[in-house]
């Protein structure tokens, strides 16, 4: 009997625990976040802020020559600038969060579709203004070089747009002392530097990449395509770089070494008998190979050939799972980011 | 053989302590779905809820439409003109046709406000307060930025709040703040309550079947589904809300459906759901201690939704003041968080019969997060935020990490 009880001990407690703990993860105690964190800053994000900072102030030097005479050869010039400009911004975007949410650079530079009635009805709008976000950025610019009769009539105003970001204010904090906090905030708490990067390059893949870039346009929340909500839709030429570029931002960002890939490896995540990172660069591969057959413009593709596009729209949606499913559990971060909650 | 009996027994008593049964004993027929019926016609009715969580919907609208005077929004909140005449505020006609009105039912209920006049006239004040200060401070600066000590806009990501000097969004002070003052203070110290439930002859009426006058059900039955009415008066199907939970209105109902995906918080909606389905069968039953009963979890679990909420948009604040460089990121989610510690005051420890947090208990916790230096929320610290959620979820008796994720 005595023996009989000590057997019985364990169902007792067993059938009376209430929720079992199994929130066990493996945080990768050999894996040195310290040295990732500073190659993600010194060779990904900081390389891309500059690459962009130049590129920008390329677009502003040729805004300001264009509304000081708007001549044709000036605006060849601006145009080059411009969609050089909003290439690299696709290298950068996916890292505007490292430097910090507060300068708004993502929400400021790419709202879209741009409000082309507001463009021309209130040409003195308050950029500052977090209400007047879809008459500035790239979208804004879109539509005053390439989508009006004259863009000369507009040439004061597409060099305010252009100036009306700053990125020297991000860019010295982020060099005197942002990179150095951001390296050594290497913990695993919510707050720390690799949680918040991991949490905004999966949000932006989702909301950017996957959903702005390419399922809103498809119609994949709608009752059926809508070209006018595509990226660039006035050049008409530049939806599919610009989706390919941000495509490579995140896939390289996670391939790069040490950094997502490595960690995963170094945890031994598989999935199905693979390594999870192996799973997830081939969706990528599967991604950009759907994209590279797509029409330049996706505003076109969606009316000539929709499916197409939402094939390329499951191809990023599967990649979501494995990243924001999969990835985060194996590596023990918590998404912190919800579904805006409608209000 | 002996052993193996022993076992079985031993087993079975482990087993068995577990369960919660302790009535074992039971007349009450439960149905599966919030379903009941007088000789075959329904006795479920809650229409004056539905219609007071509409005119909410519409007045907290009303509060981001800066072409609103604060008349329109003040006529919205009495469903009256400033002498009781007769006003149209609402677009859905059949609102303005009401005779009922938020205010009216704003810190209203038996228990709390019955014998308190002076307490309910100052929560009524504090709600027109909010909305003639959304309508003069904020709506005249609806096209500037917002500075510390200006009221004017500022960005939560993609989406534009408008706020006061103090970076207070008066909108959804005033929506968070009717979930405790409107919603819970009805459902849980009015309706659910035995001076209400046992009012006159009620219990009389509802052991005889005695209906009230031209409708189907007894006024104690009514009375339980005005709760009801409260948490899923706006359903797809009121008769199993679970099923579309959090889709249905902005109030409790979306309230209690974000606590409920919360993996610490996992079954809240049922434990409500399946308490206001046994509370009403035990009315049917003439049971009234099992009513009661009911009737505490009911005030246990949704107090706690309240809490749990506050907790955690205090959390998302104290986040974004931390990691911001820049200030204004995190003010939405303490101007919700505001509106819930509002709430507070009207919630029902079934224990002692009175609020978790009483009015002046709440108004300490408000002036931590607003009244600790003169511009409020710009320059509020994480650590004050988060001690005002501590004291939350130590008074409630869960974790401030289980409520903040």
């Amino acid at each position: 009997m005595y023996r009989l009880a000590v057997l019985l001990l364990p169902i007792i407690f067993w059938s009376c625990d209430p929720a079992p703990d199994d929130d066990a993860t493996t945080t990768g105690e050999s894996f040195d976040r310290g040295a990732m964190l500073a190659h993600w800053a010194d060779d990904i994000v900081t390389p891309a802020f500059e690459d962009f900072r130049t590129a920008y102030a390329d677009l502003s030097t040729a805004a300001g020559t264009y509304a000081a005479a708007p001549t044709g050869e000036a605006l060849t010039e601006l145009r080059a600038s411009f969609t050089l400009a909003y290439r690299e911004w696709q290298h950068f975007a996916p890292f505007a969060g490292v430097i910090g949410d507060e300068y708004r650079l993502v929400e400021r530079l790419n709202t879209y579709p741009t409000n082309t009635d507001r463009l021309r009805t209130e040409p003195e709008a308050n950029l500052q203004l977090p209400s007047n976000d879809d008459v500035q950025g790239f979208p804004a610019l879109d539509y005053l070089l390439y989508g009006t009769d004259d863009p000369a009539e507009f040439s004061a105003r597409i060099s305010e747009i252009v100036d009306a970001v700053d990125l020297e204010a991000p860019y010295m904090a982020w060099r005197d002392g942002g990179r150095d906090r951001y390296v050594s905030n290497s913990g695993n708490s919510a707050t720390a530097s690799v949680d918040r990067t991991v949490n905004d390059l999966i949000l932006y893949y989702e909301k950017q990449l996957r959903a702005g870039k390419v399922g809103i346009p498809a119609g994949v929340f709608s009752n059926g395509p809508m070209p006018t909500l595509a990226e660039a839709p006035y050049h008409a030429e530049l939806a599919r770089t610009l989706f390919l570029d941000g495509l490579a931002a995140i896939d390289e960002f996670f391939s790069s070494d040490p950094g997502l890939a490595t960690y995963l490896d170094a945890l031994s995540v598989e999935r199905e008998g693979q390594r999870l990172s192996e799973r997830i660069e081939a969706g990528f591969d599967l991604a950009r190979a759907r994209a590279e057959g797509l029409d330049a413009d996706f505003a076109t593709q969606v009316t000539t050939d929709n499916t197409a596009l939402l094939q390329l729209y499951d191809a990023l949606q599967a990649n979501v799972i494995l990243l924001k499913v999969d990835m985060l559990q194996a590596l023990g971060i918590n998404v912190d980011y919800v579904d805006a909650d409608g209000d | 053989m002996t052993r193996i009996s022993l076992f079985l027994l031993f087993l079975a008593t482990f087993l068995t302590a577990c369960q919660d049964d302790d009535d074992p004993i039971t007349l009450i027929d439960v149905p599966t779905s919030y379903t009941f019926a007088r000789n075959g016609a329904s006795t479920v009715s809650f229409d004056g809820q539905t219609t007071r969580i509409g005119m909410a919907e519409e007045l907290v609208a009303a509060l981001s439409d800066p072409n609103n005077s604060e008349e329109t929004l003040m006529n919205m909140f009495r469903n009256a003109g400033p002498n009781g005449e007769d006003v149209n505020p609402f677009a859905d006609a059949d609102l303005n046709a009401s005779d009922k009105s938020i205010r009216s039912k704003v810190a209203a209920s038996t228990d709390y406000f019955s014998a308190n006049a002076t307490q309910s006239a100052a929560v009524r004040a504090d709600f027109e307060g909010w909305i003639s200060s959304q309508a003069n401070e904020v709506f005249p600066r609806w096209n500037e930025l917002a500075a510390p000590g200006e009221a004017g806009q500022v960005a939560t990501g993609s989406r534009v709040r408008y706020v006061n000097g103090q970076g207070l969004e008066y909108n959804q002070i005033f929506a968070k703040s009717l979930l405790g003052g409107l919603m819970l203070d009805q459902a849980l110290n009015n309706y659910l309550s035995p001076a209400v439930l046992d009012a006159g002859t009620n219990r009389a009426d509802n052991e005889t079947g005695t209906t009230e006058t031209g409708q189907t059900y007894t006024s104690m039955e009514h009375k339980w589904d005005e709760a009801y009415g409260y948490l899923f008066g706006q359903s797809a199907d009121p008769a199993n809300p679970l099923a579309t939970l959090g889709e249905d209105g902005q109030f409790l109902n979306e309230y209690i459906a974000t606590v409920d995906n919360d993996p610490d918080f996992a079954g809240t909606a049922q434990t409500i759901f399946d308490a206001f389905l046994r509370g009403r069968a035990a009315i049917v039953a003439g049971d009234y201690a099992e009513r009661d009963r009911q009737a505490a979890v009911i005030r246990e679990h949704l107090s706690r939704v309240i809490a749990v909420r506050g907790t955690y948009y205090l959390a998302r604040g104290a986040d974004a003041t931390e990691t911001e460089t820049a200030r204004g990121g995190g003010f939405h989610a303490l101007s919700e968080a505001y509106g819930f510690i509002y709430s507070l005051q009207f919630t029902r420890n079934p224990a002692t019969g009175a609020p978790y947090f009483n009015r002046e208990e709440v108004r300490q916790l408000l002036a931590t997060l607003t009244e600790s230096s003169a511009n409020g929320l710009w320059d509020v610290t994480p650590a004050s935020i988060r001690s005002v959620a501590q004291q939350i979820s130590d008074r409630f008796g869960f974790s401030f990490d289980a409520a903040a994720n």
